[in-house]
């Protein structure tokens, strides 16, 4: 039925190619720690109901570093001019975490920063062989001071792999 | 082209005879020539797992395939092997052993050009089994800010099922020595089990943490016909 095998031979040459590019290792294509996702927005204006109008916000150079359980300050993250979001990712030792925020670090202004706390329950997941374990998150509730952050609102309390979901709103009341 | 002319041909004039059968209430009957091609089975082994488990440090697998020829250029097949995962990554520690089968069949696409002619390419279905041993699993969540986090995940046994589509094809290298191919859509019908540490490599199916696998064997093997006594 096949005359000659010369397709099998071509076939089998193009897979052997393909195969030998496979990796040792399984890659891990997503983030293993989970971060709350922090939109900073601002009331822009007041409808003609004096209502007000919410509209995204960004900080100058913002700050955003982290507490530990026992109360140490931990590595935190500065972020570009413009920033309209910020990370916070918590501890799955403990219940509740605490971040600071520093709206600017260029033009540092001592003692404008804000505390947020977040308390959650945590869950380890099993997301692939190649990314291993995972905490995810479920938030409780979220509080805020007020130096400069009005109040703070949880909008997605889902801490996951998914990256795109807003989790918190702050509020800023006035540009420091 | 001349053996579809004729095939084609011969179609025709068979639904021609069938019809002639439908409409004359005489009793006119085209019996289909009987088959006379001899009994055929088939033992080979896969050469593309041995090679893909020289290039994937973290896996391996065996796989060994026979099918005999049942009528109507349909064959049944039944396959096995053993492999495993061996998993030692810094966030991830254990190891998988498993066997498997699959049966099913095989139907060649097209006529024989003579009745010693099995080359052949085909479609098939299989059903596939496959029984899991995982070790106890000892994860590390790694977290550079609050501090790492290790745990242990006990041992479990493991049986998955699945259903494949395969297509390939084989030839007659030289008397009785054939090779050829199957290349494998696999969709596994039991996911639950595969929630907590799928298996990284489960030997017949595929990665472990997929629903649905595509797979490829390379084999060789030998035929051994004999002819059907009359």
């Amino acid at each position: 039925m096949i005359n000659n095998y010369r397709q099998l031979v071509v076939f089998l040459f193009v897979v052997f190619c393909f195969a030998a590019c496979t990796q040792e290792r399984l890659p891990c294509p997503q983030p293993t720690i989970m971060s709350v996702i922090i939109g900073c927005h601002q009331v822009i204006a007041l409808d003609t109901l004096g209502n007000p109008i919410i509209g995204d916000t960004t900080f100058s150079n913002p700050e955003i570093v982290g507490q530990d359980s026992a109360g140490f300050w931990v590595t935190g993250t500065k972020y570009p001019l413009g920033s309209k979001q910020l990370l916070a990712h918590l501890s799955p030792i403990v219940d509740s975490c605490k971040w600071v925020v520093s709206p600017d670090t260029v033009s540092y202004v001592a003692g404008i920063t804000d505390t947020i706390t977040f308390h959650y329950q945590h869950q380890l997941n099993f997301l692939s062989n190649a990314c291993g374990y995972a905490y995810f998150y479920n938030l409780q509730s979220v509080s805020a001071t007020h130096t400069f952050i009005d109040s703070a609102t949880i909008i997605n309390a889902s801490v996951n792999t998914n990256i795109n979901t807003e989790h918190v709103k702050i509020y800023i009341h006035k540009h420091p | 082209m001349l053996r579809y002319i004729y095939i084609s041909t011969l179609s025709l004039l068979l639904c021609s005879f069938h019809l002639l059968a439908q409409t004359d209430t005489g009793a006119v009957e085209v019996k289909k020539p009987k088959e006379n091609v001899g009994h055929q089975l088939c033992i080979g082994v896969d050469l593309f797992q041995p090679f893909m488990n020289s290039l994937v440090n973290y896996r391996t697998g065996y796989e060994m395939t026979a099918d005999y020829y049942f009528k109507n250029d349909i064959y049944f097949v039944a396959e096995g092997g053993f492999g495993g995962a061996d998993i030692n990554y810094n966030n991830l520690v254990y190891n998988s052993t498993n066997n498997f089968f699959r049966v099913g069949i095989n139907k060649s696409l097209f006529a024989r050009m003579k009745p010693d002619d099995w080359d052949m390419a085909f479609i098939g279905l299989r059903y596939g089994m496959a029984f899991i041993q995982r070790s106890a699993a000892t994860y590390t969540v790694i977290d550079t800010t609050f501090g790492s986090i290790s745990g242990t995940v006990p041992a479990a046994t493991i049986t998955g099922y699945w259903m494949e589509i395969t297509g390939g094809m084989r030839v007659e290298l030289v008397k009785g020595l054939c090779a050829g191919y199957t290349i494998r859509g696999k969709f596994r019908l039991n996911d639950n089990a595969f929630k907590e540490l799928a298996p990284a490599y489960v030997a017949g199916y595929g990665r472990g943490d997929k629903n649905s696998v595509f797979d490829f064997n390379l084999y060789i093997s030998y035929a051994i016909r004999w002819r059907k006594q009359h």
